[in-house]
């Protein structure tokens, strides 16, 4: 036989087959990638005629191989030496496909031996395989049971355990009856299969005969219709309960439908051949039939093992999840345990109930199949007592299905396929022994399920469902004769088609009818764990049936009267669809203001605030408002016409004063010269007080003296030569200091002399310098005020001193300590054609030709001054006897240019001499000197205070010549002495008595003093003897007393005469110390007259002594004595 | 027209659904309950609901008949977050209304919306 043949060979292939087998694989799988279908994707095409091709072209394959395998060995052993077995690969495919195509038919037939074989021995295999199963299953009863339960119960219990399994194998669907109907059909159709093959082996051509009959008929056609139709539910059930990871399966399983339909096609194209040759090929028809029983029993072992792992699986889920169903769990953990425990007769009893209820279910929801299936049912009660066995076909049906499966996915694993036969082929070997217990237990199920229906008393629901699974396998048997009957492919897509229809159709009418009572079941359809659902509706299924059904009705009646309310609601009320409302529109806070909820408040409060909002700066722009009080006079009759009391003379308002400052000046210095003079004359009466003490000792007519402050440097060392007195002034006393023999402190004025000018109650300094460059022999005062100072010199100039010039137009000098004013002469007429040659021996002044009293003077002179103003003369005499007269002019307005016709007048000076005539005394009037040669020397020049014109000039021959300034002649021409005529003795002091202006006193050389008369050319008395003989050097009448007159000689004696007391010589002689110069002061108009003399020694002092009482006191017999001595002459 | 049936379509007015009563009674217990509360994620859900229960019964009391009241509350934590809440109604506009109320504090906000359905 082939089979066995092949199967030893496979078994026992060499090495080298092996490798060769090998790399013809690898070519193989490289073909099929070549081709782009993996095998994922082949089994996830959705086309099943392609898959099916593809599964197809496998296990044609996988016998091709083995063919082939066999060919090339046969073909190698033939020409092993001309071929080599590897000649080239696109040949050898060629021949390779070649070989296929032929094979395929060449298998065809084969297969069909080989399948009758294999029913058979399927069968037998199967039935032992089954006993196996149920050992397997109650291995545990069995243990318990311990073989001596009688066949009938094991039966029975494999019955009901088969009942049970197919229920949950149900249960697992959603469309458990379906599954169930189509299980038992299978079962039926298996057995019937078996049957038939039985029949088919005694009256083959019979039974081919009446399907070629019945292939016409249309119940057979609707039967198979119905066949289909469940089957692609089953898958699609199938499908649907293993989601992805059971797709392959479907697929598989799928590809089990196609091959089996194939299977049967060839079983079909077999009969066909059998009727053509069914005598040749009986025994191959038997055998093939028999190894395909074997297959189909070994792949229902493995489904059925499959399941129960499953079955296991699915209730270990149930038992975790669902433990509120402890009613049900407990009721299936109980059937568990009568499985395993074989708790017969209590299990056995519950489980017919469990049967029962089942089956009343079944009724109910499957009336309509019922109804449908009447006639086959009826039909189907005649094999009833074969039903029970049938149904344990079913099992093995599914089971085969499974193994069929498991075997595609080894397959498709590429597992290798002879250890896969190693392991068959045991198996088959003990099914084959197995087999011949399982017909008898058969035979004895049937019995037993027949006396069990006779003890149950709904035996006939039981019957019943019985009869409805016999007639699915009926169905199912025609089914399968229908396909046998198939000629080819495209029949079998047509029939397809039509199931498929019929199969969604069916859904359809189930659906409606189980949607209602499967409600709650349905809420969770896609719970995976498909084994709940079952367990869970059948339970509930059996309870609740007819109430459901009652529910329904009400649910629905309510449904309509609710559907019918709405419906004529709608069309009274409109519904719109409202706006959006807005129930809350929170924005997002923004981060600061986050910031300050979370932190700003907590555990912080704002204690300060930094904004300086304090720091205000107050400012006015208004200036500060000034007050003062202020008083007003309503008559403005003074400049300030208001000020304020506090004084404040600075605002007073001055702009109505008009200030003199000529006037002021003025003023000033005449006020500022009384003040002095105050001052000083109450220092020199305290001072002379002590003076007087100390000298009144040494002078016997002194009554006290002051002493002139001499000793300034620049008066150092130099002999005054001139005192004089002013005669209106008779307190302002001018001394000229020769100029210095020796080197004095100011050298730059050694070769000057120095006049200074003194008041006497201001001994201390000298009021006024005056500085001429030579030596001055001569100097008087103008009249009036002794405001103007003349001095004539040794070289013939006359100089001319302004006192009122201010001290600040002339040089001053810093002398030690204080600072002197040295004033130059205003006017010098050193630059005049007119002046002198000689030395100049006498200036002065012409007296105003004013008769009057010389008392009286005093009125006069500032009446004469204003009238006059400062015009005078001045007349000069010279040794030569050279007698000049000058105008004094003042000038209207001082040119501080220096004027340049007046080349004397210095600058600045207002007062200067005007020559206006000269006379000379030589000439023809001395007729006695006319033999003699000596030449006449005029000495002293005095005129008349009375009368201006008469001039006295002391000469050296002993004689006083009178002129006159117009050349008139005076009576007598000349005054001589009593005895002589003329002598050479000089004249050297002429002074005429202030109070008889006729008497004037003559001292001479010779000592001899000689009173004249001014109208008697003989002297009134001559005093020869009086100086003893020394030349008389001074000669001064008393400015107080007429008959006193003071005399000093050039042995430094003063003598004093005072013709009162004594007429004949002098009264008091008194020797000093080297006398210079003298003169008599006093004022004799005054109630306080005083009178004294101003001697200077040659040391250069000054002392003034102050005459006592006696010489000073005028008395009343003095104008009487004078009288009488002038008389007298 | 073959039913004889006759409906009531309209609300009588005095029992209409009226926001601004319910607004303010949405508002009184929202307040007495949520014024002190501080947002606790554990205790929300069940806070939501007892307010619900208790707005409805308030609301139930205030008798607007044939009436049908869906209350919904809605708490969440305030953290500064923007929250945004719409609802849409397929109603009608006549007899059907709405009203809201949003409370906050510190740590929550509520919005309360009732919705009031006439049942013909």
């Amino acid at each position: 036989m082939h089979n066995d043949k092949r199967i030893s060979m496979e078994d026992t292939w060499s090495a080298a087959e092996l490798k060769r087998h090998l790399s013809r694989k690898k070519d193989e799988h490289d073909r099929k990638h070549r081709g782009g279908d993996s095998t994922e994707r082949r089994h996830r095409d959705p086309d099943w005629e392609s898959t099916d091709k593809h599964g197809d072209r496998r296990d044609a394959r996988n016998w091709d191989r083995k063919e082939d395998r066999e060919r090339r060995r046969e073909r190698d052993r033939q020409d092993r030496h001309g071929h080599d077995s590897r000649e080239d690969r696109d040949k050898r495919k060629d021949q390779m496909r070649h070989d296929k195509d032929r094979l395929r038919e060449g298998r065809d037939e084969e297969d069909r031996h080989k399948r009758r074989e294999d029913r058979e021995r399927r069968r037998e295999e199967r039935d032992r395989e089954r006993r196996t199963e149920q050992d397997r299953r109650t291995h545990e009863e069995r243990e318990h049971r311990e073989g001596d339960m009688d066949l009938e119960r094991r039966r029975e219990d494999k019955e009901r355990r088969r009942e049970e399994r197919d229920r949950r194998t149900h249960e697992e669907t959603e469309d458990r009856e379906g599954d169930i109907d189509l299980e038992r059909r299978r079962e039926d159709k298996e057995r019937r299969r078996e049957e038939r093959d039985r029949e088919r082996r005694t009256e083959r051509d019979r039974r081919t005969h009446e399907r070629e009959h019945k292939e016409g008929d249309i119940d057979m056609e609707r039967r198979r219709e119905d066949k289909e139709r469940r089957r692609e539910e089953r898958d699609r059930r199938t499908h649907e309960e293993r989601e992805d990871r059971e797709g392959d399966i479907d697929l598989e399983r799928r590809r089990e439908d196609k091959e089996r339909r194939r299977e049967e096609r060839d079983r079909e194209r077999r009969i066909e051949r059998d009727r053509r040759t069914h005598e040749r090929e009986h025994r191959e028809g038997d055998m093939d039939l028999e190894r395909r029983r074997e297959d189909k029993e070994r792949r229902r072992e493995e489904r059925d093992r499959e399941r129960r792992t499953e079955r296991d699986r699915r209730t270990h889920e149930e038992r975790e999840k669902r433990e509120g169903d402890v009613d049900l769990e407990r009721r299936r953990e109980d059937r568990d345990r009568r499985e395993r425990q074989e708790d017969k007769k209590h299990s056995r009893a519950e489980r017919e109930q469990h049967r029962k209820h089942k089956e009343e279910r079944r009724d109910e929801t499957r009336h309509k199949d019922r109804r449908h299936h009447d006639e086959r049912r009826r039909r189907d009660l005649e094999e009833g007592a074969e039903a029970v066995r049938h149904r344990r076909g079913d099992e093995e049906h599914a089971e085969r299905d499974r193994r069929r499966e498991r075997r595609h996915r080894e397959d498709s694993e590429t597992h290798p396929r002879d250890g896969h036969q190693d392991k068959q082929s045991p198996s088959q070997e003990r099914k084959s022994v197995k087999k011949a217990e399982e017909h008898v237990m058969h035979s004895g199920d049937v019995a037993a399920q027949e006396a069990g229906d006779a003890e149950q008393p709904v035996a006939i629901d039981e019957s019943l469902q019985q009869y409805e699974d016999d007639f699915e396998d009926y169905e199912e048997d025609f089914e399968e004769l229908d396909e046998k009957d198939k000629g080819g492919k495209e029949e079998e897509e047509e029939v397809k088609a039509i199931q498929r229809a019929m199969g969604e159709e069916n859904q359809r009418v189930r659906a409606s009818l189980s949607s209602l009572s499967r409600e709650e079941e349905e809420k969770m359809p896609e719970e995976k764990s498909s084994a709940q659902k079952p367990g869970r509706s059948s339970q509930r299924g059996k309870f609740m049936d007819f109430v459901a059904a009652r529910q329904r009705e009400v649910i629905k009646k309510v449904s309509s009267k609710q559907k019918k309310r709405s419906a004529e609601l709608l069309r009274l009320i409109d519904l719109d669809l409202s706006t959006t409302m807005s129930l809350l529109d929170l924005p997002p806070v923004s981060e600061y203001d986050m910031y300050i909820r979370n932190f700003g408040a907590a555990n912080t409060k704002q204690a300060y605030v930094q904004c300086n909002e304090d720091n205000v700066d107050r400012d006015v722009q208004t200036d500060e408002i000034d007050i003062s009080d202020k008083w007003t006079q309503h008559p403005a009759e003074h400049c300030g016409a208001c000020g304020d009391p506090s004084g404040s003379h600075d605002t007073r308002d001055m702009s109505g004063v008009n200030l003199d400052s000529r006037r002021l000046a003025a003023f000033l210095r005449s006020a500022s010269q009384v003040m002095v003079v105050l001052l000083e004359e109450d220092h020199a009466q305290r001072t002379s007080f002590k003076g007087r003490s100390t000298q009144t000792d040494t002078l016997s007519f002194s009554d006290g003296s002051v002493q002139l402050n001499t000793k300034l440097p620049f008066l150092d060392g130099r002999t005054i030569s001139v005192l004089h007195f002013s005669p209106v002034q008779r307190h302002t006393l001018l001394s000229v200091h020769q100029p210095a023999s020796s080197p004095g402190a100011v050298v730059q004025l050694d070769h000057c002399s120095i006049i200074c000018i003194w008041r006497i109650w201001e001994p201390s300094r000298p009021q006024k310098i005056l500085l001429v460059e030579s030596e001055v022999t001569c100097c008087c005062f103008s009249p009036g005020k002794s405001t103007l100072v003349f001095a004539g010199t040794s070289i013939g100039s006359v100089g001319l001193w302004d006192l009122r010039e201010p001290d600040g137009d002339h040089k001053r000098l810093k002398v030690g300590e204080d600072e002197w004013t040295f004033r130059r002469p205003t006017f010098s007429t050193d630059a005049l054609s007119a002046a002198h040659f000689s030395s100049v021996t006498s200036v002065e002044v012409l007296p105003a030709s004013v008769p009057g009293r010389p008392g009286s003077e005093v009125p006069l002179l500032a009446s004469e001054e204003e009238l006059l103003g400062l015009s005078f003369q001045l007349a000069s005499l010279d040794e030569s006897g050279l007698l000049n007269i000058w105008v004094v002019l003042q000038l209207p307005k001082a040119n501080e240019a220096g004027s340049q016709t007046d080349l004397g007048l210095r600058p600045g000076g207002k007062v200067k001499l005007l020559h206006s005539s000269s006379c000379v005394m030589s000439e023809g009037a001395w007729p006695w000197l006319a033999d003699k040669s000596v030449p006449l020397q005029t000495l002293a020049l005095k005129f008349l205070p009375t009368d201006c014109s008469h001039f006295f000039i002391g000469t050296s021959m002993g004689l006083v010549r009178h002129g006159t300034t117009q050349g008139l002649k005076a009576p007598p021409k000349f005054y001589s002495s009593q005895d002589f005529g003329a002598r050479l003795v000089d004249v050297s002091a002429i002074h005429f008595s202030p109070f008889r202006p006729c008497l004037f006193l003559v001292g001479c050389g010779d000592g001899s003093v000689r009173l004249h008369q001014v109208s008697c050319d003989k002297p009134v008395t001559e005093w020869t003897d009086s100086t003893a003989g020394e030349a008389v050097v001074s000669l001064q009448w008393s400015q107080t007393r007429p008959a006193v007159f003071c005399v000093v000689d050039a042995a430094s004696n003063l003598h004093v005469w005072d013709l009162l007391k004594k007429d004949s010589g002098p009264l008091v002689t008194e020797h000093m110390d080297r006398l210079t110069a003298m003169a008599a002061f006093g004022d004799p108009g005054q109630q306080n007259a005083y009178s004294g003399i101003a001697t200077a020694q040659h040391s250069g002092k000054i002392e003034m002594h102050y005459f006592t009482h006696d010489f000073s006191l005028p008395s009343y017999e003095e104008d009487e004595t004078l009288e009488r001595i002038s008389q007298a002459l | 027209m073959e039913g004889s049936d006759t409906y009531p379509i309209r609300p009588n007015y005095q029992r209409k659904f009226k926001p601004a009563v319910v607004k303010e009674c949405i508002h009184e217990i929202v307040k007495k309950r949520l014024a002190e509360a501080e947002y606790d994620p554990e205790e929300a859900s069940e806070l939501t609901s007892t307010l619900a229960d208790c707005i409805k019964d308030k609301i139930k009391s205030l008798g607007f008949d044939r009436y049908k009241l869906v209350v919904q509350v809605t708490i969440g934590e305030q953290r500064g977050q923007g929250v945004k809440m719409s609802s849409r109604c397929l109603w009608d506009a006549d007899t059907d209304n709405y009203a809201e109320d949003v409370f906050m504090n510190d740590s929550l906000f509520c919005a309360v919306a009732v919705f009031g359905s006439y049942f013909y």
